[in-house]
C-alpha cells in the first residue's frame, strides 16, 4: 500500500483506506465461503437422488446364465425419468462395454476407480451430472449410468447466490456509510479546533477551550495553551515594559523643562550655573536610559547570537572597560580596582562588554563616595568568572530575586539608576549560558555580583 | 590645527565646533558627504570628524573615498547606532577611532587631542602634551619652557603613557615598551620609574594615575 506511505494523507483517507477496501475484501471471501458450505452439501444431495435411480435400475437386472438384460416395465421407467425441470438419462452397459439398454446419448464412461462414481459431462452443448453404478459379479461386471441435465443444480447456485450477496452487499453499503459517518464524527473535534485557530486574530491569546476535545487531541492543546500563555505574559510584559520605558523617560525630561525655564527666568548668573549644571546631570540619565533601553532590545537572546560568539578573554574585555569606568569612578570618590587572569570564554564581544560594564557600573553607582570596587575575573573550579566587589549598602537577601527585574530599584539603594542595567546582565548571561550569583561582599559587607561562564573549549 | 566636522545636525555641530574653538581648534562644518569631498580637494585639514549617518552618501563611504583619493587625515567617527559592529566597520573602512553619540564635549576633545597628538609623533619629531614638550630627535623635553630630565627608561615610558593616553596602559605594555633597555624588568621596576615621573611632572599637573590591578594612565590638568 504505497498510497498510504504518502505522508500528505489525511487522517480521514488514511482510516477510509483503511477500513473500506479490506471490509470489500473480507465480503468476497466469506462469499466465497458461504458458497460452498451450501452449495456442496445440495450437489451432494442431487448426486444421491441419480444413485438412487441408479440402484432401482440395478434392482430390475436379471440375470440368466451370462447373459443380463433389464427388465423394467414401462411404468417404472416412466417414473425413473420423471422430472419437470430437468431431462434424464440413462444407461446400462456389460463387461464388453455393449449397451444393453438405456439411451444411446449416454456414451460409455468407465469403469471408475471407486463405486459409485460422480461427474460432470456434456450431451451436445448440454451439461450434464452422471452417476455410474457398478454390479453383478467381480468377473462379469455390468455398469449402470444414470445422468440427468443440470437445470435444478443451477437454479439452486443461484439462489443461493442471491440469497447469500444481497443482505451481505447491503451490509458492506450499511458499514461502509457508518464507517465514514464514524470517522468523520470522531475527526470533527479536530477540524474544529482547526477553525478556531484558524479564525484567531493574532492578538487573541486567549487559551483554547478543552471540554469537548477527545483524549488524543488534549495534549496538543494543552501544549498550544501553554504557547498562547507565554505568548500572553510576553506581550503583557513588553507592554509593561514600553509604558514603564516611556515613564522613566518622562521624568528627567520634566525635570530638564522645569530646570530649562527656571534658567531662562532667573536673572542671577550665579544660580544659572547651578541649574545649568543640574541639566546636564538630568541629560546625562536621559543618556545613560536610552543607551541601556536599546542594550536591551538587542541583547534580547535571539538566532543570531551565536553565529557572532567568538573565543574572548575576560580578562582583556576588563581591561578594555577600565578605561571607560575610570573617569566616572574618581567623579564618584570611588577606588576602582582590578585583580584580573587569564579567562578564556566563547561570547559576543559587545554583548559581553555591555555585561561587565554594567556590573561596574552599576556597583561605581550604588556604592557611597570613599568606597572600593573590585574587578576580578579567572578560573575557578571548571569556570571562567567575572567579578564585581563593592563595599557598598549592599543587597538584602530577600531582594537579591528582584533586582534582576526591569525597572526594578532596590529600596535601600540611594543610587540613581534606571532599573534595567541588571536586567541586561541577566538578558546577556543568558545568552551566554552563564550563571549569575549574588552575594555580600566581604565581611558581609556591601554586594557582591559573580558571573560564571563556561570556559572555551 | 584645522579640524573638518562633517555634520547635518546643525546643533551636535554648532556645539562641536564651539568646543573645538574653545580648545584652540579651528574648526569648519559642512553638512554632507559631498560638501566635505569639495573642501577637501582644494583645502587642509589635520583631522576630519564624521557622522556616520549623513544624508545621501553616508559616513562610511565619504572615508572610504577620502582614503581611496589619498587623504591621510586622522578620522574621528561619530555615530548615533552604538553598535559595536558599525564602529568596527567604521574603523575597518579607515576611521582612526570613533565616539557613539551622545557624547561629552571634554571626552570628544580628548579623543581629538589624542588623535592629533598620535597624528603628529609619525609626521614630526615634537609633540607636546599640555605644558609638555618633547622632541624625539634631540631627545630634549620641555616642561612650562624649563628644560626636563628625563634618562632613558623615563622618556620610554612617558611615551608610551602618553601615546595612549586617555586610555589606561597596562604594566604589562609598559614592561614591553621599557623591553630594549632591559631584558629582566620586573613589573615593579616601572613603579619605581613612574614615582619619579611623578615627581618630575606634578608642576605642570600632568598626573599619572594608578589604575589598581591594570597600569597607569596619563591625565592633563583640567583647563576650563
Amino acid at each position: 500500500m504505497s498510497l498510504l506511505r504518502r505522508r500528505n494523507l489525511s487522517i480521514r483517507q488514511r482510516l477510509l483506506l483503511w477500513l473500506v477496501p479490506p471490509l470489500i475484501l473480507l465480503w468476497a471471501l466469506s462469499m466465497v465461503g458461504d458458497y460452498h458450505l451450501t452449495q456442496d452439501p445440495a450437489e451432494e444431495a442431487f448426486d444421491r437422488a441419480l444413485l438412487d435411480s441408479a440402484l432401482a435400475l440395478a434392482a430390475n437386472l436379471k440375470t440368466e446364465g451370462r447373459i443380463t438384460r433389464l427388465a423394467l416395465s414401462p411404468e417404472a421407467e416412466a417414473m425413473l425419468r420423471f422430472d419437470d425441470t430437468d431431462h434424464s438419462y440413462f444407461a446400462v452397459f456389460d463387461d464388453q462395454q455393449q449397451q444393453l439398454a438405456g439411451d444411446h446419448e449416454l456414451a460409455w464412461h468407465g469403469p471408475g476407480t471407486t463405486n459409485p462414481i460422480y461427474f460432470s459431462e456434456q450431451i451436445g452443448s448440454e451439461p450434464i451430472r452422471v452417476a455410474l453404478y457398478q454390479t453383478g459379479s467381480r468377473d462379469h461386471p455390468t455398469y449402470i449410468q444414470v445422468a440427468e441435465t443440470i437445470h435444478k443444480r443451477q437454479q439452486l447456485t443461484h439462489r443461493i447466490l442471491g440469497a447469500l450477496m444481497w443482505p451481505n452487499l447491503l451490509l458492506i453499503v450499511a458499514a461502509a456509510v457508518l464507517i465514514t459517518l464514524g470517522v468523520r464524527s470522531a475527526l470533527s473535534p479536530l477540524l474544529r479546533l482547526r477553525d478556531e485557530v484558524a479564525s484567531r486574530s493574532s492578538r487573541d491569546l486567549q487559551p483554547l477551550s478543552t471540554s469537548p476535545v477527545p483524549a488524543e487531541v488534549r495534549p496538543l492543546i494543552d501544549s498550544l495553551n501553554h504557547l498562547f500563555g507565554l505568548l500572553a505574559q510576553q506581550a503583557e510584559a513588553q507592554q509593561r515594559f514600553l509604558a514603564n520605558a516611556a515613564h522613566q523617560l518622562k521624568t528627567p525630561l520634566a525635570a530638564l523643562q522645569t530646570q530649562l525655564e527656571l534658567a531662562s527666568m532667573d536673572p542671577d548668573p550665579a544660580s544659572v550655573r547651578i541649574r545649568l549644571q543640574q541639566l546636564e546631570a538630568v541629560t546625562e540619565r536621559i543618556t545613560h536610559l536610552t543607551h541601556q533601553l536599546l542594550a536591551l532590545a538587542r541583547s534580547e537572546p535571539g538566532a543570531s547570537m551565536t553565529a557572532q560568539m567568538r573565543e574572548i578573554d575576560l580578562q582583556q574585555t576588563a581591561e578594555q572597560i577600565a578605561s571607560s569606568y575610570l573617569d566616572f569612578s574618581l567623579a564618584q570618590n570611588i577606588d576602582l580596582g582590578f585583580e584580573l587572569a587569564p579567562a578564556p570564554i566563547r561570547a559576543v564581544p559587545w554583548l559581553l562588554q555591555e555585561l561587565l560594564g554594567n556590573l561596574v557600573d552599576n556597583a561605581l553607582r550604588y556604592t557611597p563616595s570613599g568606597g572600593v570596587v573590585t574587578v576580578r575575573c579567572g578560573v575557578d573550579s571548571g569556570h571562567a568568572f567575572f567579578e564585581v566587589e563593592d563595599d557598598g549598602p549592599g543587597i538584602a537577601a530577600e531582594e537579591r530575586s528582584r533586582i534582576f527585574d526591569r525597572f526594578y530599584r532596590a529600596g535601600t539603594s540611594m543610587g540613581e539608576g534606571c532599573g534595567l542595567g541588571l536586567a541586561i546582565v541577566r538578558e546577556i548571561a543568558e545568552v551566554h549560558n552563564a550563571e549569575i550569583i549574588v552575594d555580600a561582599g566581604a565581611n558581609n559587607k556591601g554586594a557582591k555580583f559573580r558571573v560564571r561562564f563556561p570556559l572555551a573549549a | 590645527m584645522r579640524i573638518l566636522v562633517v555634520e547635518d545636525d546643525p546643533m551636535v555641530a554648532d556645539g562641536i565646533k564651539e568646543a573645538l574653538s574653545c580648545t584652540g581648534y579651528t574648526a569648519d562644518h559642512v553638512k554632507s558627504a559631498e560638501l566635505a569631498e569639495r573642501v577637501l580637494r582644494t583645502e587642509n585639514f589635520d583631522l576630519a570628524i564624521i557622522d556616520l549617518g549623513l544624508p545621501q552618501t553616508d559616513g562610511h563611504e565619504l572615508i572610504r573615498r577620502m582614503r581611496r583619493a589619498g587623504h591621510d587625515l586622522p578620522v574621528l567617527i561619530l555615530t548615533a547606532r552604538d553598535s559595536l559592529e558599525d564602529c568596527v566597520s567604521g574603523l575597518d573602512t579607515g576611521a582612526d577611532d570613533f565616539m557613539t553619540k551622545p557624547f561629552r564635549l571634554p571626552e570628544l576633545i580628548a579623543r581629538v587631542r589624542a588623535l592629533i597628538r598620535r597624528r603628529h609623533s609619525v609626521t614630526s619629531s615634537r609633540f607636546s602634551y599640555g605644558e609638555l614638550e618633547m622632541d624625539n630627535a634631540s631627545h630634549t623635553a620641555r616642561l612650562k619652557g624649563k628644560e626636563l630630565e628625563l634618562p632613558g627608561r623615563e622618556w620610554s615610558l612617558l611615551e608610551t603613557l602618553l601615546m595612549s593616553s586617555p586610555s589606561v596602559v597596562s604594566k604589562d605594555k609598559l614592561v614591553q615598551s621599557l623591553g630594549g633597555w632591559d631584558s629582566d624588568l620586573t613589573p615593579n621596576a616601572v613603579e619605581v620609574y613612574v614615582s619619579r615621573l611623578r615627581a618630575k611632572l606634578s608642576p605642570a599637573g600632568i598626573q599619572i594615575r594608578t589604575v589598581r590591578g591594570i597600569g597607569y594612565r596619563l591625565d592633563e590638568p583640567v583647563t576650563a
